[in-house]
């Protein structure tokens, strides 16, 4: 980053969190967020749709950038339900050059010939093409810019066949899923850039003109991880959030049942590490001592023990059978106990000659994934639970 | 422990990176838009399509916040597919 260079942020789209009260409180937090930080511009997809247009604009009203789409459309006219595009212009002063610079930005959803959303005024939202609706809104706004980026979640084939069709677009700005892939090209070759989900990794593109326009892009997509000092204003605003969004899940776990339907196979049950201890004394000294039989703690300490997303890698048995549901109906299996890795230990107990808890390395990754505990090894972290 | 609202923590590293970018020595860019100096660079050149390989190893330095090579003219930050949450956790 360059003190002296104007920064644009924007957001490909797919950000909103889900139907839920915590989903609609998380969305609204991003948006926040988003404001906070300046964003330039943020792609609108059928995701962000899914708590309903109005809950969605009443959300996005509050934003302090424009949410852009192209190709979400109102089926009677036409017309886009949001902004398509935005210009934003540098003065001569905001950066080095002598002329206005200016960035046309265009926001463009993967294609659903099948969306259909009623409105509560009997109004109808549909998902146009985005190749159709690029055709019609790029030449525009092409004259309106001197660069044109693409917002988008379509595939890498759906970009290169909008590109095949429609020229015009100088940069694709994309995400979809993890996907995290470079394809920088001289111009008038199109860059098309992927930066990944969950905002692990920053996606800083440095453009450079030269007298004739667009010279080159580069990019590079550092990973955001805790080796990054945090800026204390948003940190605590992120602390907050993410406690109210706990606390939505602790008023839904305070109404919900054991929830396990019909009778469960006596060798599926769970039965918790005390059970173990009584025939595997050593192997349960082990792990009394280990992060795993602490596991919940950490959750506890961080406000987030009924977080759904947090707790799955916290516990035992996480929504099977008779194993862990929540802290207040089944504290017995909070923690990593034994059949977190050897699994249920029901049909061990019918007959202990069975074979039965065989385990590798593969069950580990399933919480020490590559993104949640990037310093994993099983070698050393072996060592710290050998038994 | 995967706690945090995974989004903006991001957002907050970089405000972080921008807020401590500011006292930088950054070249500031003297009008001269033709980029230069491209060796010192940290480009990513990878074909379509594939995924650059991440490893994070907590010894290590992050990347510099401001990368050698000139100034560009235009910075762009992206953020994509940012629902759900994400940190490091052990």
């Amino acid at each position: 980053m360059y003190p002296q260079t104007p920064v644009l942020w924007v957001d490909s789209g797919e950000f909103s969190g889900d139907n839920s009260a915590a989903g609609k409180f998380q969305t609204e937090t991003l948006l926040n967020g988003m404001s906070r930080l300046g964003y330039t511009a943020v792609n609108v997809t059928e995701r962000e749709l899914a708590v309903g247009l109005a809950e969605f604009q009443s959300l996005a009203a509050k934003a302090e950038f424009p949410l852009l789409s192209g190709n979400i459309t109102w089926q009677e006219s036409g017309k886009p339900v949001f902004a398509p595009a935005t210009v934003k212009t540098l003065e001569p002063g905001s950066w080095r050059g002598q002329v206005p610079l200016r960035v046309g930005i265009l926001g463009l959803c993967r294609g659903n010939p099948g969306f259909l959303m009623r409105t509560a005024d009997d109004r109808k939202v549909v998902i146009q093409s985005p190749v159709k609706a690029a055709a019609r809104l790029v030449p525009p706004l092409r004259q309106q810019s001197d660069l044109v980026i693409l917002l988008t979640n379509l595939t890498p084939p759906e970009v290169d066949v909008l590109l095949a069709e429609v020229p015009g677009v100088d940069l694709v700005l994309a995400g979809n899923g993890e996907l995290v892939s470079d394809n920088l090209a001289s111009p008038p070759r199109v860059s098309v850039v992927y930066a990944g989900n969950q905002g692990k990794r920053l996606g800083e593109l440095r453009v450079f003109f030269n007298s004739k326009g667009l010279s080159e892009i580069t990019k590079r997509h550092p990973f955001l991880d805790m080796r990054y000092p945090q800026d204390p204003p948003m940190k605590a605003f992120e602390d907050e959030a993410n406690l109210k969004i706990n606390e939505f899940y602790r008023e839904a776990a305070a109404t919900e049942t054991s929830g396990v339907p019909g009778k469960i196979p006596a060798h599926s049950l769970f039965f918790g590490a005390a059970e173990c201890k009584t025939c595997h004394q050593a192997a349960y000294t082990v792990w009394e001592t280990s992060k795993h039989a602490h596991a919940m703690q950490v959750l506890i300490d961080a406000g987030q023990e009924f977080n759904p997303l947090c707790v799955g890698c916290h516990v035992t048995g996480n929504r099977r059978t008779n194993g862990f549901r929540n802290l207040k109906l089944t504290p017995k299996f909070a923690n990593v106990q034994c059949e977190a890795c050897h699994d249920a230990a029901g049909a061990h107990l019918e007959d202990p000659s069975q074979p039965y808890g065989a385990t590798d390395a593969n069950r580990c990754l399933s919480c020490h994934t590559t993104d949640n505990s990037p310093e994993f090894a099983f070698p050393s972290y072996w060592e710290r639970i050998r038994h | 422990m995967n706690t945090r609202l995974g989004p903006l923590r991001g957002a907050a590293l970089i405000l972080a990176l921008v807020w401590l970018s500011g006292g930088s020595t950054a070249p500031s860019g003297t009008g001269g838009s033709a980029r230069q100096g491209a060796a010192n660079d940290e480009v990513i050149k990878v074909r379509p399509g594939t995924v650059p390989a991440v490893e994070i190893h907590a010894a290590a330095p992050p990347e510099p916040l401001v990368a050698p090579g000139p100034a560009p003219d235009l910075e762009i930050l992206l953020t994509s597919v940012v629902q759900g949450y994400y940190q490091p956790c052990g």
